[in-house]
C-alpha cells in the first residue's frame, strides 16, 4: 500500500520541504548554545508561527523543530525526547490548522546523535538504534506523518536510524546526508555509497542537505542521482557562511536559480537548510514550478559498496579467501582465542595484495559465530574499509553480519534448495545485500552446464519474487577439484559461460579448489583462473597475497579494456620493476636477534622458520627472542634506543612469534604461553595505541594477552578475570576525566575477591597516584610493563 | 599540507625522541608524513565573538557561553572579543591510524604522532594568518588558549562546540569525559586587543615537562 510520503510524490510533480529552522529561531531571540529543543517547549507558538510561514511560502513538508531531540543530547535538562516531539509535532499541527491550501506532511526531524558511533567513538549500534527507537516512537505516537534523517555524515548512524524506523514504526523515510565538497561525509562516506546504501535498506526518498550551497552540492546531487530510482531530495545551504559571523551569501533568488539546475537530474524533493528562510522556499517554488521534472532512467552499472569504497561490478574484481579457517590450523587457533587483531592483520595483508572485496567466514565448531561475525566485521570495516562478502551457512551470523556491515555487501550464500532460499533471501531483501547462489540443490552438484543452469534460474526467479533485483544476484558454478574430477573443470567453465549469455548475471568462483592434491597448484590455479574470465567471470574468490593471480586479473582487464588507458596495470607493475632490485634479506649474514633489534620483520619471520628446522621452539623463544628484546628494552631504559625503535623490535620479534605459532598450531601443540594477562582501556577512555605497544611486548615474551579492548566497563574486566583465573591485570587511562573509571574498575576487582595482581599506566598517571587508587604496580612505559608480568609470573625481581 | 621543520620537530617529540633522530626513524616519520599527505587537509571552522563581562563572569557575545577560571580572565583582560577555533584532521585520521595498527604498530605510532602534529601546526598556520589580518587593523592577538590549559575547565569543550556548530561544520564532537573526537583535533581561543599582548604561554611549551609528557605524546592536553 502507498504510504503517505510516496502519494504526495504520486500526485506532485514537485515536492517542496521547509527551510532552516535555527536561522529562524535565532532572528527570534535564540542564543547560539542554546537548544531549540527546549526553546520549542516553551515558546511553541513563536516556532508554529515559523511553520506557518514556511507553509504559506509553499512548503509541502514541515520539518518539526526536533533535530537534536535525542536522550543522549537531551542528558541533563530535564526534559525527555518524548516531552519535545510531543511539543513540537504539537506546534506543526498547529500552524497547519486552518490552512487554506493542502494540510503539509508533518515530518519527524532526527539529526546525528551527537555522539560518534564505534569505531570512531564510543557509542555502539545498538545504543544509537535505542536513542533512535525512542525519538521514532514518540513521533508516531504524537501524530508524524513521516521520519527524516538529516545531515548525517556516518552512515552506520543512518542505519541504525533506518533499521529502528522499519523495525518500530510503519513511517514513510526520508533519507539525507551531508556532504563535502570532494562528495564525501565527514566520515568518508562517498556519495555513490550513501544512495546504495539507502536505496538498498529501502528508504522511501533519499539525497542530501546541508553541507554547502547549491551550485557546490550539484556535482554530489548528480552522483547520487546515478546510483539509485528513488526520489531524489535536495536540501543545501543558502550558499556559503562567513566564519566572521556565519551569515550566508545567496538571497532567495540567486538560491532559487541554482536550485533550478537540479531540475534535469530528475530531482523530486527540494528545500533550504542553514541560512533560508521562507523568501527562499517561495522563489524555490516559482523557478521550479514551470520546468519540467524528468524520470530518471539510467543508472550506473550495479555495484557493492561499504561506507569508503565502491566496486562497481564491470569488469573483474578479487574477493580475498584468507578470512577463512578452513584447512587453517592457525586461524582457528585465532578464532577460539577471538583473536580478532590476527584476523584482521589478514584483511590488512588481502587489502595491500589488491583485494577489493574481502570474503569474511568465522565458522568453527566452538566459536559462537553470530557474536564473532558481528565482531569481525565491525573491527573490518572500521580498519580495512573494504565491501564485505558475509560468507556463512547460518542464518543468524549472516544476519549478524549484514546487520553490522553499513554498506552493500554480498552473502554468501543460498542453493536452490526451496527451505535454504527461504530463510536467507528474506534477509538479503531486508539489508539491500547482494546474493551468491550456488548452483546445487538437494541433489547435489549437478554434472552438466545445463542443470547448473536451471539452478541458477530457480534461484533468480525466487529472489525476484523476495523483490530482490536481478542484477543483485551472482552465481557461484562451484569449481571442482580437477584430479579428483576432471571432466567437470570444463563443465564448470561451460556453466559459467551459459548463466552469463543465457540469464546475464554475474558470476562468482571460488578458484583455488581446483588445483588441490595436484603439484605445481599455482599454474593450474592461475590457468584456470584466465580461462574463467574469458567465460565471463566477474568475482573470482582467491588468495590475493599470490602475485601471479592478482596479476593474471589485471592483466585481464587490461586486454578487455575494463582498465582505463592501463592505468592501474601500469601503476602496479612500474612500481614492482622500480623496487625489484631490493636485495634478498635473508641473504644477509644477520642473525635473528640482529634481526628483531633492527626491526626488520621479513628477516625475523626468515630467519625464524629456518632456525624452526633444527631447534626447538622454546630454545628460540627463551634463547634468542627474549634476550634480544631485553636488549632493546635496555636501550630504551638509558634513553639510547626510542620508542618507535622498541617497538620496531617488537613487531619484528612478533613476526618470528607468529612462524613459531603457526608451526605449533600445525604440530597441534599448545601455544606458547607464560601466563594470561588481560589488558584494557578503561571505560570512557578510547586512547589505545599504548595499550597495544604494551600488549605486542608482553605477547613477545610469551605472555597470552586477553585484550578487552578500549572503552571496557569495569564489570568486564572483573568477569573475565574470575573466569580465566587471570593473575595481572593491566589498566589503561589517558586522560585525567577517565581516571575514575580507573580506580572504579580497581576497586570492583578487589570487591570480587579476584586474586590478581593490578598494573596500570597512562600519561596523567604517578607512581603515588596509582597506588593511592589501589593499584599494585606502576607502569611508566611498556617496558616496565614486561618486568612486570616478569615479576608476577615468574618471581623475578 | 605542507610539513614545516617545527612540525617534523614536534612529531619527532611526540615520539620521544630528542637531538638528531637515527636515519631508519626519520625516514619512518618521513613516511608517516607522506601518508598524512594523502589525506584530507584539516578542517577548520572558525568566529569572532565579542567578550562580555557581566557580574564577573565572561561570555561570548550573542551566546550562552561563559569562559570560567582566573586564567582565561587574565589572558583576555585587554581584549574586547576574540576568536574561537576548532581544527580537526577529520576522521579520515583515525581510519589511517587504526589501518595502520592492523599492519605496523611502529608505524602507526608514528603516524599518529606526525597527525598530532599535523594538527598543531594548522592552529599556528591560522593563528599567523589572523595576527597578519589583526596588524593590518593595528591590532594584536594574545597566546593561543585551549579548554584543559590552566583552570579553564574541559567541560566547557562541549559549549565551544555548540556555538561554533562544529559538530556540523567540521564533523567534530566531543565525548562526556572531554574527549574531541575525531581525536586529532584541537579547539582553542585567541583575545583580540588594541595592545600589544605578552606572550603568557604557548600551550604547553612553556611547561616544564614538553619534553617528556606522554599526553602530548598521544596528541592531548592535561589541564594543568
Amino acid at each position: 500500500m502507498e504510504n503517505k510520503l510516496q502519494a504526495l510524490l504520486g500526485r506532485k510533480k514537485w515536492v517542496y520541504l521547509d527551510g532552516a529552522m535555527g536561522t529562524m529561531l535565532q532572528q527570534r531571540g535564540l542564543k547560539l548554545g542554546e537548544r531549540p529543543e527546549l526553546f520549542v517547549l516553551e515558546h511553541p507558538d513563536e516556532v508554529a508561527d515559523i511553520h506557518r510561514q514556511y507553509l504559506e511560502s509553499g512548503a509541502d513538508i514541515l520539518y518539526t523543530c526536533t533535530f537534536g531531540a535525542n536522550a543522549h543530547k537531551l542528558a541533563g535538562t530535564g526534559v525527555s525526547p518524548a516531552q519535545v516531539i510531543r511539543a513540537a509535532v504539537g506546534a506543526a499541527k498547529q500552524a497547519a490548522e486552518g490552512f487554506p491550501g493542502e494540510p503539509p506532511l508533518i515530518a519527524l526531524d532526527i539529526g546525528p546523535i551527537g555522539e560518534l558511533l564505534e569505531p570512531a567513538g564510543t557509542l555502539s549500534f545498538a545504543e544509537a538504534y535505542e536513542l533512535f527507537r525512542e525519538q521514532l516512537a514518540a513521533g508516531e505516537e504524537a501524530g508524524a506523518d513521516l521520519a527524516v534523517f538529516e545531515t548525517m555524515a556516518d552512515l552506520g548512524e543512518m542505519r541504525a536510524a533506518i533499521l529502528a524506523a522499519k523495525e518500530h514504526t510503519a513511517l514513510p523515510i526520508l533519507a539525507t546526508m551531508t556532504f563535502e565538497k570532494d562528495g564525501r561525509t565527514f566520515a568518508g562516506c562517498t556519495a555513490e555509497a550513501a544512495a546504495r546504501t539507502l536505496d538498498g535498506l529501502g528508504v522511501d526518498a533519499l539525497g542530501l542537505n546541508c553541507s554547502l550551497g547549491p551550485a557546490e552540492v550539484l556535482p554530489i546531487a548528480r552522483r547520487m542521482a546515478a546510483c539509485t530510482k528513488k526520489p531524489l531530495a535536495v536540501k543545501p545551504n543558502a550558499g556559503l557562511p562567513d566564519p566572521r559571523d556565519n551569515s550566508y551569501n545567496l538571497p532567495p533568488a540567486e538560491f532559487a536559480r541554482q536550485m533550478a539546475e537540479f531540475a534535469p537530474l530528475g530531482l523530486r524533493l527540494a528545500g533550504g537548510c542553514c541560512g533560508t528562510a521562507p523568501d527562499y522556499i517561495r522563489e524555490l517554488r516559482a523557478a521550479l514550478e514551470p520546468l519540467p521534472c524528468p524520470r530518471r532512467e539510467k543508472i550506473s552499472p550495479a555495484a557493492v559498496c561499504s561506507a569508503l569504497k565502491t566496486v562497481e561490478l564491470s569488469g573483474v574484481h578479487i574477493i580475498g579467501e584468507r578470512i577463512n579457517p578452513t584447512g587453517k590450523k592457525r586461524f582457528q587457533q585465532a578464532l577460539l582465542e577471538q583473536d580478532l587483531d590476527y584476523i584482521l592483520a589478514q584483511g590488512a595483508a588481502q587489502a595491500d595484495a589488491g583485494a577489493d572485496i574481502l570474503d569474511v567466514n568465522v565458522g568453527h565448531p566452538g566459536v559462537d559465530e553470530p557474536a564473532l561475525m558481528e565482531k569481525t566485521v565491525r573491527e573490518l570495516q572500521g580498519a580495512i574499509g573494504l565491501p564485505l562478502q558475509i560468507d556463512s551457512s547460518d542464518p543468524a551470523a549472516i544476519e549478524a553480519g549484514l546487520r553490522a556491515f553499513h554498506g552493500v555487501g554480498i552473502v554468501n550464500s543460498v542453493n536452490g534448495e526451496e527451505e535454504n532460499l527461504r530463510k536467507i533471501l528474506p534477509l538479503v531483501k531486508k539489508y539491500g545485500a547482494f546474493v551468491v547462489g550456488l548452483t546445487l540443490d538437494g541433489g547435489g552438484i549437478p554434472p552438466t552446464a545445463e542443470a547448473r543452469l536451471a539452478i541458477a534460474e530457480r534461484i533468480v526467479r525466487a529472489a525476484e519474487r523476495y523483490g530482490i533485483p536481478r542484477e543483485k544476484v551472482l552465481i557461484d558454478c562451484l569449481t571442482l577439484t580437477v584430479s579428483a574430477q576432471q571432466s567437470q573443470a570444463a563443465e564448470t567453465l561451460r556453466a559459467v559461460r551459459l548463466v552469463k549469455e543465457k540469464l546475464g548475471l554475474k558470476t562468482v568462483l571460488g578458484v583455488s579448489n581446483i588445483s588441490f592434491g595436484l603439484p605445481n597448484r599455482g599454474l593450474l590455479n592461475r590457468s584456470f583462473l584466465s580461462a574463467a574470465m574469458e567465460c565471463g567471470l566477474n568475482l573470482p574468490i582467491l588468495n590475493p597475497n599470490i602475485p601471479d593471480m592478482t596479476a593474471a586479473v589485471a592483466a585481464y582487464n587490461v586486454l578487455h579494456g575494463y582498465d582505463k588507458d592501463c592505468a592501474a596495470y601500469i601503476g602496479r607493475f612500474s612500481r614492482e620493476e622500480e623496487a625489484a632490485p631490493a636485495p634478498a634479506p635473508a641473504g644477509s649474514g644477520r642473525t635473528l636477534a640482529e634481526a628483531v633489534k633492527k626491526g626488520l620483520r621479513e628477516e625475523a619471520r626468515e630467519k625464524t622458520e629456518a632456525l624452526l628446522k633444527e631447534k626447538d621452539p622454546f630454545d628460540i623463544i627463551d634463547g634468542i627472542l627474549i634476550p634480544a628484546l631485553d636488549e632493546v628494552g635496555a636501550g630504551f631504559e638509558t634513553g639510547k634506543l626510542f620508542l618507535p625503535q622498541l617497538i620496531n623490535a617488537a613487531t619484528a620479534s612478533q613476526e618470528a612469534f607468529e612462524a613459531i605459532r603457526r608451526q605449533m598450531a600445525k604440530e597441534g601443540g599448545a601455544p606458547v604461553n607464560k601466563g594470561s594477562i588481560i589488558l584494557a582501556t578503561v571505560k570512557g577512555d578510547i586512547h589505545d595505541i599504548g595499550k597495544n605497544i604494551v600488549k605486542v611486548l608482553l605477547e613477545n615474551y610469551g605472555y597470552r594477552v586477553i585484550d578487552l579492548g578500549r572503552d571496557v566497563p569495569p564489570e568486564t574486566v572483573v568477569e573475565t578475570a574470575l573466569r580465566e583465573n587471570i593473575r595481572l591485570v593491566g589498566l589503561s587511562a589517558l586522560m585525567t576525566t577517565t581516571l575514575k573509571s580507573m580506580a572504579e574498575t580497581i576497586r570492583l576487582l578487589r570487591e570480587s575477591g579476584c586474586p590478581c595482581k593490578i598494573m596500570v599506566g597512562g600519561a596523567v598517571l604517578t607512581e603515588s597516584y596509582a597506588m593511592e587508587m589501589g593499584a599494585d604496580y606502576y607502569a611508566k612505559d611498556a617496558k616496565r610493563s614486561a618486568d612486570i608480568a616478569r615479576e608476577v609470573f615468574e618471581g623475578e625481581e | 599540507m605542507k610539513v614545516t621543520e617545527q612540525c617534523r620537530a614536534e612529531a619527532l617529540s611526540y615520539l620521544g625522541c630528542r637531538g638528531n633522530p637515527p636515519p631508519e626513524l626519520a625516514a619512518q616519520v618521513e613516511r608517516a608524513f607522506a601518508a598524512v599527505r594523502t589525506l584530507p587537509p584539516p578542517r577548520l571552522v572558525w568566529r569572532e565573538f565579542s567578550l562580555e563581562r557581566r557580574d564577573g563572569r565572561l561570555f561570548l557575545g550573542g551566546t550562552v557561553l561563559s569562559l570560567p577560571g582566573e586564567d582565561i580572565a587574565a589572558l583576555l583582560r585587554g581584549c574586547g572579543r576574540v576568536i574561537l577555533l576548532a581544527a580537526t584532521m577529520g576522521r579520515e585520521a583515525d581510519t589511517a591510524v587504526r589501518r595502520a595498527q592492523a599492519s605496523d604498530l611502529g608505524d602507526a605510532l608514528a603516524l599518529d604522532c606526525c597527525l598530532s602534529a599535523a594538527v598543531e601546526s594548522a592552529c599556528e598556520e591560522f593563528q599567523a594568518g589572523m595576527e597578519a589580518e589583526a596588524a593590518a587593523r593595528e591590532e594584536f592577538l594574545t597566546d593561543r588558549y585551549s579548554p584543559g590549559y590552566g583552570d579553564l575547565p574541559l567541560s566547557v569543550q562541549r559549549g565551544v562546540l555548540e556555538v561554533l556548530d562544529a559538530p556540523r561544520k567540521i564533523g567534530l564532537t566531543v565525548t562526556p569525559e572531554g574527549i574531541l573526537l575525531p581525536r586529532k583535533s584541537v579547539t582553542a581561543l585567541m583575545g583580540i586587543a588594541a595592545s600589544p599582548q605578552p606572550r603568557r604561554r604557548g600551550g604547553c611549551r612553556n611547561c616544564p615537562r614538553y619534553e617528556d609528557c606522554q599526553l602530548r605524546k598521544d596528541g592531548i592536553t592535561c589541564g594543568k
